[in-house]
């Protein structure tokens, strides 16, 4: 089967204000895909052009087969099988849990079969005032899962939870999506959870695709110095390479490069020998109880930090020697 | 040796509002464009009347706008130092029961000013209750104040709550932390009061001022039966008096204009201030008082609520018995209390109706035709009574004709008197539903209109009663244009209250009144009550 959303070459305007601009990417069915961004990137926008709350300017997108939007084409928000999980759950303040759940779908065993589901039996005659932020997330992924839709698009759905229980309702929601076989594509400006949930993950800025991947290729080996910055901690060493490879203070890498170039290393990945002969300089530390975070300043005054165990403790002054893994290297 | 941090760009602009539907647009078009045809035709009018000079002498019209002026000089000044005085008593300081003096003070408002002077009027000269009780106790009876002293004073008494409540929300707003830090930093009370207090509430005061102004420059009842000489009396004058129309349309006019003067006057002195909004605030502390403070201020207090609230309801109620004891049957105003609730609650309908499409326009739509029809209405909103009565008048006169002496047209004239009433709760209703849960809907399936029936509708539910409440309640105590327009023999609680004043019929007039107060003094009291709790 083919993918169950494609999202072809989509372009919005403000006025002079560009939404998203050239945007592709497609979802394959049961898949989760998450849009990653800053804020203002265009991100929800793309998921409301999916939705068919926006009309687009160019280009087309096509679910379940279907084309819903394109140039001459913009099929009303009711008639797409599309699902929405809203930032703020929308849930309607007048109506219960059931008839929530209800609104969009047929019958009674459906209804239970979805409360059931998401773990809400028991909870269905309140309002949605009388539940936990948690409880009003699941209601609102049942109600968007009620009539059967092709794909559910969820924006920021976990922001207003306690940062307490965000891991453990992602995890929970992941795991109803796939009980499912649910296709989804989540929005958010948070690269830890884009990461922990997601088949794909797409980076976005100034409304655009910049890279589609799966989370782990995409950790290792961003496409730009940007987007190895917006998905983790970064830093960058300077080089010039030639013939081959690049020399840095933190070793020789190979590269196909050639001329002046940055290597980017990821602090996890580094590691610091204590060595009174080592080239390096530890030149402070913060503690984080889980571990540390030591900066050091290499031989040739670039500085490099590496998050570590917390034994042992690096004081200032101590020399080590500085080995780093999986380095990423761009032109300048 | 940089670690990048990813750059944040800046926070989107709120998300933007679509472009709006053509059918609401048009909705909202034909449901404003006519409103606004009655007015620009009487300008017309006016202007191919000749202007004033060849149709009144020069020294009328100095005389007429003197007077004016100087009713809505006198009655700004005394409603805000009395309602601003009730508000800061009752809400800044540790008064005694200051949340019932409070809801006492917002009370008068259900009295219409037409209502005060029959008070005054009743109360007074040789027949009068107030006179009686001078007698008793060796005074003799009291004069009847009538012309500026008795407009003044009715006036005052019906439009000072109108600065008490709305300076209580902007009393409570004030951060406390700036009048500490200013008393702080060694400033005395008064000092405080006119440095930091003052400034911030004057916003909210202003708009209390423009009102009471507002109100004063329309006022026809009370200044006609105290025989105050002012605009809205000569242009019923000029009116009932002449089969030419043009002196009161002229005049008519020149009332628009002063009114469009006074909005804009506002509008100028407002400023760049921004009270900045939304934050929680700590409650107050409310000022101690001393004991002799204490009973000046529960003097103050007693005595604005015995003039405004007790001593009406207690002469009315004295003609009444009086009335009932001359043998006249209490029941006698019975058709017109139905006329009166049965043309309120249809006006209340058709009001609350017309205001959906222009509300959901402009809180929902991006859109410069929906910012017109807005600033249409409010600005028709700001013009007094009678004028629009003429004007519909004049339309129903010469254009309409077959529409003279009809309900429809009053109805008409009713709706472009009180369409913001209900515009601005179904408004700020629709506000507080966010469109989320609209697109929630159409994404489960549900079409457009569906999703106002089963959504919009119910939670916006609870703002268009709020307005279509206080659309009816205001239809009730309508009097000028209601007088111009109504069918012959249509009468009305306000027009019996009317016409039986000022023939003297005081016992008939009190049984009307009476039956009107406690018929707007209910919605009046659950507004005023809910605002108690916030």
């Amino acid at each position: 089967m083919s993918e169950a959303i494609r999202v072809t070459r989509v372009t919005k305007r403000y006025g002079n204000i560009v939404g998203v601009a050239d945007l592709s990417f497609a979802v394959a069915p049961g898949s989760l895909l998450t849009l990653l961004g800053p804020s203002g990137c265009g991100k929800t926008t793309a998921l409301r052009l999916i939705a068919g709350f926006e009309r687009l300017d160019g280009g087309s997108i096509v679910v379940g087969g279907a084309e819903v939007s394109g140039p001459e084409i913009h099929v009303p928000p009711e008639k797409r099988r599309v699902g929405m999980v809203f930032q703020d759950y929308a849930l309607f303040p007048h109506m219960n849990v059931v008839a929530n759940v209800g609104y969009g779908a047929q019958g009674r065993e459906r209804v239970e079969a979805l409360l059931d589901l998401v773990g809400l039996s028991g909870l269905e005659d309140r309002l949605p005032h009388e539940l936990s932020g948690g409880q009003q997330q699941r209601v609102a992924l049942a109600r968007a899962l009620a009539p059967q839709p092709a794909v559910i698009l969820a924006d920021e759905p976990f922001s207003n939870l306690d940062a307490s229980l965000r891991t453990r309702v992602r995890r929970e929601v992941k795991a109803i999506l796939q009980d499912s076989n649910t296709t989804a594509v989540f929005v958010t400006h948070d690269q830890e959870e884009a990461l922990s949930i997601s088949e794909r993950v797409a980076v976005m800025n100034d409304g655009r695709v910049l890279q589609v991947d799966n989370p782990s290729n995409l950790y290792r080996n961003p496409i730009n110095p940007w987007v190895a910055g917006f998905l983790g901690e970064a830093d960058f060493i300077k080089g010039r390479a030639a013939a081959g490879r690049v020399d840095t203070p933190l070793g020789i890498f190979a590269t196909d490069l050639s001329g002046p170039v940055q290597v980017m290393v990821r602090p996890e990945l580094v590691t610091l020998v204590p060595d009174p002969d080592g080239d390096a300089v530890v030149a402070g530390s913060e503690f984080y109880g889980h571990d540390q975070l030591v900066t050091v300043i290499l031989s040739g005054g670039a500085g490099v930090r590496a998050r570590l165990g917390t034994v042992p403790v690096f004081a200032p002054g101590t020399r080590v020697w500085v080995k780093a893994e999986g380095p990423v290297i761009y032109p300048v | 040796m940089t670690a990048v941090a990813p750059p944040i760009t800046a926070a989107p602009p709120g998300r933007r509002l679509p472009r709006a539907p053509a059918g609401l647009v048009a909705a909202a078009v034909l449901v404003i464009g006519p409103l606004t045809l009655p007015v620009i035709y009487l300008m017309v009018e006016a202007v191919r009347g000749g202007g004033g000079s060849t149709v009144l002498p020069a020294g009328r019209l100095v005389e007429l706008t003197v007077n004016t002026l100087a009713l809505v000089a006198g009655v700004v000044v005394a409603s805000t130092g009395i309602g601003l005085g009730t508000a800061w008593l009752t809400t800044r300081t540790d008064l005694t029961g200051a949340r019932v003096w409070w809801t006492l003070a917002g009370l008068p408002l259900v009295i219409p000013s037409f209502v005060g002077a029959l008070v005054l009027l009743g109360a007074t000269g040789r027949q009068g209750i107030l006179s009686r009780l001078g007698e008793t106790i060796g005074l003799g009876p009291l004069p009847i104040p009538r012309g500026y002293v008795g407009a003044l004073f009715a006036l005052t008494m019906f439009t000072f709550p109108y600065v008490h409540l709305m300076a209580t929300p902007a009393l409570r707003r004030l951060d406390p932390g700036l009048e500490e830090v200013a008393r702080g930093l060694g400033a005395s009370p008064g000092r405080v009061f006119r440095t930091v207090t003052m400034p911030q509430i004057a916003p909210a005061l202003r708009a209390a001022m423009l009102l009471v102004a507002l109100y004063t420059l329309a006022d026809f009842g009370a200044v006609s039966l105290l025989g105050y000489d002012t605009f809205t009396r000569a242009i019923f004058l000029q009116y009932a008096g002449r089969l030419d129309r043009t002196p009161a349309t002229v005049l008519a006019a020149l009332l628009v204009v002063i009114a469009l003067v006074l909005i804009w006057w506002e509008r100028r002195s407002r400023g760049r201030t921004v009270i900045p909004g939304g934050r929680t605030i700590r409650p107050h502390h409310r000022m101690p008082l001393t004991r002799r403070k204490r009973w000046l201020a529960t003097g103050f207090l007693g005595l604005v609520v015995v003039a405004s609230l007790v001593l009406p309801i207690t002469v009315l109620v004295g003609w009444w018995l009086r009335g009932v004891a001359a043998g006249q049957a209490p029941v006698a105003i019975l058709a017109e209390t139905w006329r009166s609730l049965a043309v309120s609650g249809a006006t209340a309908l058709i009001v609350a109706a017309a205001a959906l499409p222009v509300a959901i326009l402009t809180v929902r739509y991006r859109s410069r035709v929906g910012a017109w029809c807005e600033s249409a209405a409010w600005s028709l909103y700001a013009l007094p009574h009678l004028t629009i009565g003429l004007a519909v008048l004049l339309v129903g006169l010469t254009v309409v004709t077959p529409l003279y002496q009809t309900l429809s047209l009053l109805l008409f004239a009713y709706l472009i008197m009180f369409l913001p009433q209900a515009l601005g709760p179904t408004q700020a209703g629709l506000a507080r539903v966010s469109p989320s849960l609209e697109e929630a809907s159409r994404s489960l399936g549900k079409t457009a209109f569906a999703t106002a029936r089963r959504i919009t509708v119910p939670l916006v539910g609870r703002g268009m009663l709020a307005g279509a409440g206080l659309v009816f309640l205001t239809t009730m105590k309508e009097l000028p244009a209601t007088l111009l327009l109504r069918p012959t023999e249509f009468e009305t609680l306000a027009v019996r209250i009317w016409s039986t004043t000022s023939e003297g019929f005081y016992t008939r007039a009190a049984v009307a009144a009476l039956v009107l107060l406690a018929v707007s003094a209910i919605p009046l009291y659950l507004l005023v009550a809910r605002n108690a709790h916030e």
